[in-house]
């Protein structure tokens, strides 16, 4: 099981939150996080596989026994564990505390700083 | 996603781990296409960049994926260098023996394929033939055909697609001059050819158009092509030079072609008829008025159909062969035959022989670096069982551990194999450097990756097989407490075979020796060899008198004899001749004789050397008069005709009679002037070959004829003494006619090179044995040193019970001897193998010489007896106390 606060890969962070919309197979992963990231991140073939890998022995998310109706045989779906939704949230947090604190420190500050200083 | 690109992304998944890949790999082509998928309507390049990224990711995965491994192998390396870092003694020792082997063997197989193997550069080379002529039994034997006879060739034979054939056309080996343009005249190699010769060769110019068979006609028009070497050197590139005309020998000729830079022709040594030319002419035959059949004024090659094989081709010509014999008398009477040679084969057979005798001995030497890898790591690898024992019970896998001993000697066989590398391309350079100047086609000899290879892997396998598997038998055989103590007792593990690889060691090594020892012989006798002059302080200077400023030959004599006088003049000359050809430079025309009834009626059964000297080119040479007298300045055109013939003539001729005052029929056309009188007899000069003299010789005086080509020869004490003397000699003939130009050669470069392919073989079988001891040498030492530290103790014992430390010496040495006597015997009958491998090479010594053999056998033995007798002393010398406290 995952520690909460120990922050995780980026790529597995949007493979989760793809997954958090529903049920998908490899290639509506790669689509959906190149939406999300709005092109920013591509999954590659060996890169994806490795990582929908290790997050199904990591517990964080599961291959479906059978297709959903109505959808191709021949490909494997996933879908987000109780594990794997509540890392991808503390992820989320994580995220935000750090963005948080992030903007706080990059505030503009008073004139007093000469040079912007160093901090 | 395309078929290929499919196979090619599905190689590269391949790398990926195979528990991985059996769930994975389908889904992740599925991704892989449709990624592709997204560029279809990009461009080609956008859409081979795409696939690469894929190709790239995939790779990049299975590194990832395989990092472990990776890990594994960094330990491995690194853990192989602390190891050699506390003995680099063997390492060093490991990998100089590895270099050594790969790179005696890399350098000469390079040359082997570049010179012998690799197709000459013409399209269907191996179906191009060099068509032989048999003149009389055993006289004339040549590349070279009659006009008619070529003529049937092409009409009657079977077995070939085409003949085309090539000749120096009026200048036999010809050269002309270039002149016009406003540049300085030039000599440039001339030679003709028939219309078809360049697309037999299938060679296409470069720029413009071959010759046709309208040029090639009789009294067809003036053209010309041009090599491409003096395209660029004297046209500058100028392609520009296609429709202009340039000037040969004075007559001007429109050049319709330049060569491609790639070509060269290929030539058997013995075809003198023609050379690679600087500027080719059509032949323009004259079929109708050709002249007699046994004037063979042309050299053909012929093109076999596809399918022929050389046996097929062979029979066809013998058949024509045969039908020729009925029709025409002059063959019937010198029993003419033709033999089809591939022309590959006639073109380096003289290089063959000396080739495969030192490749065979580079193999030799591989063998030995081998066996001298294999024992060095048996030696180690014994003292590493223990190491290896316990870290097998530690836990270390079977696999893990032969895998750290693998990796070891690959990084060993990489290093060794970088340092041959290394050997070669500096061997070869010096193998170039030395090689003569008629190993032909030494511009297609570079560095063969094959050649390497192999010779690396063959080093990489002794080094598995030796440094491997005995290691990690022996840990596996026997617990690790027992190897405690088994490692320091008094058995030697593998001594069979160590001392079969040392046995082999002594016996290739002294096979080499012999060899080496056989091919010094041959050169010392080689210099002894008295070619039929003194070369020492003789300059030839090499004229070509054109036909525009010397029109006819009483203007050449007169030139030649203003030459000579002005030579002589020159302070330090004691003598000045001219010849038509010097000697050494191979063979020129050759002169038909007749001296009873009987070969004139079959004028061609004796064919001499005919050759045309001045009153003063003996004296020059140094050649010794042994009856009669040199010509003089009386034997003119008006004066009766006389000859001058060598001793091998003038014994076959007249055997136990005097020559001076015979008549020889020299033109036996019929005409009157066909006698000429013998008024000299001179000592045969070699003509080819220091070793051997080919036929006989007549020498015209060159006042009777005065043809273009003339050689002047100075005999002058100062001469070859530095530059100053050579250009004084050379400005000389300058001041009598500026434009003329004059190749200079000291007699003595002819000769040294006529040694060079000795001199070549045998620097090269020297360098193989000198390393070959040195291996087994070191292989010697090594192993007795091995085996007499592993017997410490008990020597410790025998001295500490009062055993005369010299008589252990001694014994030691025995047992070490025994086996070096053994394999030197051996070694002994594998040289009898060689030397007759090598025999064509040798010169005036027996290839089972018993003196070469004795010598050989001695050399090897005192080194082994150093290699034995050094550790023995050492171990006797060890205080017994240390000896039996270190176990």
């Amino acid at each position: 099981m995952i520690e909460p606060l120990r922050p995780l890969k980026p790529h597995w962070f949007h493979i989760l939150v793809a997954l958090a919309e529903g049920e998908r197979h490899g290639s509506a992963i790669v689509r959906a996080v190149l939406e999300q990231t709005d092109g920013g991140l591509r999954l590659w073939p060996v890169m994806l596989q490795t990582a929908l890998q290790q997050l199904t022995e990591e517990g964080l998310i599961e291959p479906l026994e059978a297709p959903p109706e109505g959808e191709s045989e021949r490909r494997r779906y996933y879908r987000l564990t109780r594990a794997g939704r509540k890392a991808a949230a503390a992820e989320a947090d994580r995220l935000e505390r750090l963005a948080h604190h992030a903007r706080a420190k990059l505030a503009p500050r008073s004139r007093l700083a000469p040079n912007g200083g160093r901090s | 996603m395309t078929a290929w690109q499919r196979r090619l992304y599905r190689a590269a998944l391949r790398c990926l781990p195979r528990s991985y890949r059996i769930s994975n790999a389908a889904e992740i082509e599925r991704l892989g296409a449709e990624y592709l998928e997204t560029y279809r309507d990009a461009g080609r390049i956008r859409r081979a960049l795409a696939f690469g990224t894929l190709l790239a990711e995939a790779i990049a995965g299975a590194v990832i994926a395989r990092r472990g491994l990776f890990r594994d192998l960094h330990q491995d390396v690194r853990r192989a260098f602390r190891g050699w870092r506390r003995d680099p003694g063997f390492m060093l020792a490991t990998v100089l023996t590895i270099a050594m082997g790969v790179g005696a063997t890399t350098a000469i197989f390079t040359v082997v394929q570049g010179v012998l193997l690799r197709p000459l550069p013409y399209r269907d080379a191996e179906r191009i033939a060099s068509i032989w002529v048999d003149l009389g039994v055993g006289n004339q034997s040549l590349p070279a055909a009659s006009v008619g006879d070529y003529a049937d060739y092409r009409a009657r034979s079977r077995a070939f697609e085409e003949f085309a054939a090539a000749t120096g056309g009026e200048m036999i080996g010809a050269t002309g001059v270039l002149t016009g343009s406003g540049v300085a005249p030039e000599r440039a190699v001339v030679s003709t050819v028939t219309a078809n010769f360049f697309p037999l060769l299938g060679v296409s110019p470069a720029i413009g158009r071959s010759f046709t068979p309208d040029d090639d006609r009789l009294n067809g028009p003036h053209v010309a092509m041009l090599s491409h070497g003096l395209w660029q050197r004297r046209f500058g590139s100028d392609p520009g030079i296609v429709g202009s005309s340039i000037e040969v020998d004075g007559v001007r000729r429109l050049v319709v072609g330049v060569l491609p830079p790639s070509f060269s022709l290929f030539l058997p040594a013995e075809a003198f008829l023609l050379k690679d030319a600087d500027v080719w002419m059509p032949l323009q035959a004259d079929f109708a008025h050709a002249p007699p059949r046994n004037y063979t004024s042309m050299t053909v090659f012929g093109k076999l159909r596809p399918g022929m094989t050389w046996a097929q081709a062979q029979d066809d010509m013998t058949r024509l062969a045969g039908e020729l014999r009925a029709e025409h008398p002059e063959h019937a009477a010198a029993n003419m035959r033709i033999r089809v040679i591939g022309l590959q084969d006639d073109v380096v057979k003289a290089a063959q022989t000396p080739l495969r005798v030192l490749a065979l001995a580079a193999l030799l030497l591989l063998a030995i670096a081998c066996a001298n890898v294999a024992h060095l790591l048996l030696a180690r690898g014994t003292g590493r069982v223990q190491e290896m024992a316990v870290r097998s019970a530690l836990g270390a896998s079977r696999v893990r551990l032969a895998r750290q001993l693998a990796t070891e000697q690959i990084v060993l066989a990489g290093l060794g194999g970088a340092a041959g590398l290394a050997i070669a391309h500096v061997g070869l350079g010096v193998l170039l450097s030395l090689a003569p100047a008629t190993l032909p086609r030494q511009a297609s000899i570079t560095m063969d990756a094959s050649v390497f290879a192999f010779s690396a892997l063959a080093t990489l396998m002794a080094g598995l097989l030796f440094g491997v598997i005995p290691t990690i038998a022996g840990a596996r055989s026997a617990s690790a407490l027992s190897l405690m103590r088994a490692g320091r007792g008094g058995t030697t593990p593998y001594r069979g075979i160590r001392q079969l690889l040392i046995a082999g060691e002594v016996a290739l090594s002294l096979v080499l020796l012999v060899g080496a020892g056989l091919m010094l012989r041959s050169m010392v006798l080689l210099q002894q060899v008295r070619p039929g002059f003194d070369a020492e302080p003789v300059t030839a200077l090499s004229l070509w008198l054109p036909q525009a400023t010397y029109p006819d030959g009483r203007a050449r004599v007169a030139f030649v004899k203003r030459v000579e006088e002005a030579l002589a003049a020159q302070p330090g000359v004691e003598a000045v001749g001219g010849i038509t050809q010097l000697p050494l430079t191979g063979s020129g025309p050759l002169s038909p004789y007749a001296y009873d009834e009987r070969t004139a009626a079959n004028w061609e059964s004796a064919t001499a050397e005919g050759r045309n000297a001045t009153p003063g080119y003996f004296r020059a040479m140094g050649t010794r008069l042994l009856a009669g007298r040199f010509f003089d300045e009386h034997d003119t055109l008006e004066g009766p005709p006389v000859i001058i013939v060598d001793d091998l003539l003038a014994a076959r001729a007249w055997p136990g009679r005097s020559a001076i005052g015979q008549r020889l029929q020299v033109k036996p056309t019929g005409t009157a002037n066909a006698f000429a009188e013998v008024v000299g007899v001179v000592e045969h000069m070699r003509v080819l070959d220091v070793r051997q003299s080919v036929r006989g010789q007549i020498y015209r005086p060159y006042a009777r004829g005065g043809s273009a080509q003339v050689s002047i020869v100075v005999r002058a004490k100062a001469t070859g003494e530095g530059d100053a003397a050579t250009t004084a000699l050379r400005d000389t003939i300058s001041r009598l006619d500026p434009g003329l130009p004059v190749t200079v050669r000291p007699m003595r470069d002819l000769l040294a090179a006529n040694l060079a392919t000795t001199r070549f073989s045998l620097v090269l079988m020297a360098a193989f044995a000198m390393v070959a001891l040195t291996l087994a040498g070191i292989g010697i030492y090594g192993v007795m040193a091995y085996s007499v530290g592993r017997r410490a103790k008990e020597i410790g014992i025998r001295m500490a019970l009062g055993e005369d430390p010299a008589g252990i010496r001694n014994r030691l040495v025995r047992e070490g001897m025994r086996l070096v006597a053994i394999s030197a015997a051996a070694g002994l009958a594998g040289a009898f193998l060689l030397a007759r491998a090598q025999s064509a090479l040798l010169f005036g010594v027996h290839p089972s010489d018993p003196l070469t053999f004795l010598i050989a056998g001695t050399i090897l033995l005192a080194i082994a007896f150093a290699g034995c007798y050094l550790p023995a002393r050492r171990a006797v010398r060890i205080d017994p106390l240390v000896a039996l406290q270190g176990d």
